[in-house]
């Protein structure tokens, strides 16, 4: 394996990291939403958090890319700021949080939905506030579920292509992270045996990120019981 | 313990349920049929659910009062309940479970400590263990103790005989027992297993159709027969506490009396223990007898084994479709259940001295008071 797979190895699992830590927060709290709350507009913000999963990956990206972009409604504003937002690592992050995002969510919400809300009330009960009964008993009691989410969203991030091409671009050294190296390897002749390595990498990635989700999966269903 | 429920309107869904009530007594049983608002009564109070108007006072403090806009959050009210399937934390360990409230006490005044628990309880060596290891009767002991470590005013139970056999449920009165005794922390029940709860209590809180249909001594809404479940209930019981008084060693009998100076005594087979406790002469012990255990006549018998053979009054005469239950005051009121031949043929009406007749042995002790 040359140095230069090596480093798109790094540099996907590193997005893969980083888009996973950044989607925590904001799939606890949309999963818990989505669970106990009856908010209104609850059925349109569900269908925009699950568009991206829908949606062809290459949409999102272009829409990213209209929001985001030098020209867009938000990027020009971070451009006068000397924020740019495309083309580069922070653009394979926002890429890997939208595109992961829908299956992290989906995941807690239903790990919050199994939790019966008589503990939270049991809780409150014994003192608790709903601050801490969040984080002593519902959390805690859908954590495997939660792992889960950020095991799932991890490796959906690993795979990201389409969205990730039309924000980040295919910039060798900067923005090329397995799916991108192992296309344009795809297209050369000879090069068989990078592509091969790569797949297999990715492969055994995911199958871990997989097979220790349905672990974590297991395990919550014997917390709840 | 004075809690006072005036005028509480709640709808759910299509039912709409409406309280007005005044409990003063240091334990009281919610009696009801299933989907009568039993639930609903102790989560308005515990305020796990908010009525549409209404006010809740308990011990001088307003709970609740749509008026005034005052509605007291859950967690602030002091107020513990036992769940009907004890939702212990999964998650924790009967340790942890137990100490759960620890920190949200804020120096409030301690008159339960976990020692105190865990030895009353009799769960040390649960401690380590998970929720899931434990057996039905333990887990409710847990949840009993989680929530009276949380130092509440009153304690709220629901259903905590349900999914218990007849060995547990009988631990666990003794244990609610106990604890009305020791801690002196009110006890609020739901159970719809009368002879659970009569034990218990002989103060019931009648709930049917979403409203309080009566709140008084079991005796006197028998008596009453507005509530004709109650008393044709099968597992009726006669709840008397007692003084045990004498202990007769050569024929292994015991004499009970409703208080020292009562002329008639109760003799009942002499047990030495009950549930680990040593029963000592002049202890206040609860007694029950179940009603098809009296049986009635017009005189005295001496050629027969039965050694309780009281004089009392008809106070009253109750038929049911399935028994006829007859009041009789020995000096403390008894019901008993005969059937509508025996009362033909006996010639009994109410003001009639009659016999009762009890067999030592059915005589039970429920609980010893400390």
């Amino acid at each position: 394996m040359s140095i230069e797979e090596i480093q798109i190895i790094w540099l996907t699992v590193k997005v893969a990291l980083v888009s996973t830590v950044i989607s925590l927060p904001i799939s606890i709290g949309l999963g818990w939403i989505l669970a106990r709350k009856n908010i209104p507009g609850k059925h349109i913000l569900e269908g925009i958090i699950a568009l991206p999963l829908v949606a062809p990956p290459v949409v999102t990206g272009y829409l990213l890319l209209l929001l985001l972009g030098k020209n867009g409604f938000i990027g020009h504003w971070l451009n006068q700021i000397n924020i740019e937002l495309v083309f580069n690592f922070v653009a394979l992050v926002i890429a890997s949080v939208v595109v992961s995002l829908p299956l992290a969510v989906r995941t807690i919400r239903s790990a919050f939905e199994l939790v019966d809300p008589v503990y939270e009330k049991a809780s409150y009960t014994l003192g608790a506030s709903k601050m801490n009964t969040f984080f002593r008993v519902t959390l805690p009691m859908a954590l495997p579920g939660v792992v889960s989410g950020m095991i799932l969203s991890f490796a959906r991030s690993l795979g990201e292509f389409g969205a990730t091409i039309t924000l980040a671009g295919n910039i060798s050294g900067q923005t090329q992270t397995i799916s991108l190296m192992v296309y344009s390897n795809m297209q050369i002749p000879g090069n068989e045996m990078v592509v091969t390595r790569l797949v297999a990498v990715s492969l055994l990635i995911s199958l871990g990120a997989i097979m220790a989700s349905e672990y974590l999966k297991n395990k919550r269903k014997y917390l709840i019981k | 313990m004075h809690l006072k429920l005036t005028n509480i309107k709640h709808k759910l869904g299509r039912t709409l349920f409406n309280y007005n009530v005044e409990i003063n007594h240091p334990i009281t049983a919610i009696y009801g049929p299933s989907g009568a608002g039993k639930t609903t009564l102790i989560n308005l109070i515990a305020g796990l659910e908010k009525p549409q108007s209404g006010s809740i006072t308990f011990n001088k403090t307003t709970l609740f009062d749509d008026r005034k806009q005052i509605s007291v959050p859950v967690n602030k009210r002091q107020l513990g309940i036992v769940f009907q399937d004890n939702y212990l934390f999964p998650h924790l360990n009967i340790h942890k479970n137990l100490c759960y409230s620890q920190q949200y006490l804020n120096g409030r005044q301690e008159y339960v400590s976990f020692n105190k628990i865990v030895s009353l309880l009799e769960i040390e060596s649960l401690l380590n263990k998970k929720p899931s290891e434990l057996s039905g009767g333990e887990r409710q002991r847990v949840a009993i103790g989680r929530t009276l470590l949380s130092q509440p005013k009153l304690l709220l139970l629901d259903e905590p005989f349900s999914n218990l056999d007849r060995q547990k449920r009988k631990q666990i009165i003794s244990y609610l027992l106990k604890i009305n005794d020791e801690f002196k922390v009110p006890l609020l029940i739901i159970s719809h297993d009368l002879e659970d709860v009569l034990k218990l209590t002989n103060q019931l809180l009648i709930v049917k159709n979403g409203c309080i249909q009566d709140s008084d001594n079991y005796l006197q809404i028998a008596e009453k027969g507005e509530v004709s479940e109650i008393i044709s209930h099968k597992r009726f019981l006669n709840i008397i506490d007692a003084i045990y008084c004498k202990v007769s060693n050569t024929d292994g009998l015991a004499s009970c009396k409703p208080s020292i100076d009562a002329d008639n005594a109760l003799l009942l087979t002499h047990k030495r223990k009950l549930q680990n406790n040593i029963i000592n002469e002049g202890q206040r012990v609860r007694i029950c007898i179940h009603p098809d255990d009296i049986a009635l006549g017009r005189e005295q018998i001496s050629s027969i084994s039965i050694q309780n053979q009281l004089k009392g009054l008809v106070t009253g005469i109750k038929e049911t479709d399935e028994a006829t239950f007859v009041f009789i005051d020995c000096g403390f009121k008894l019901i008993s259940e005969i059937t509508r031949s025996s009362i033909k043929k006996l010639k009994i009406s109410i003001g009639d001295t009659v016999y009762c007749y009890i067999k030592s042995q059915a005589i039970e002790v429920v609980h010893i008071y400390e």
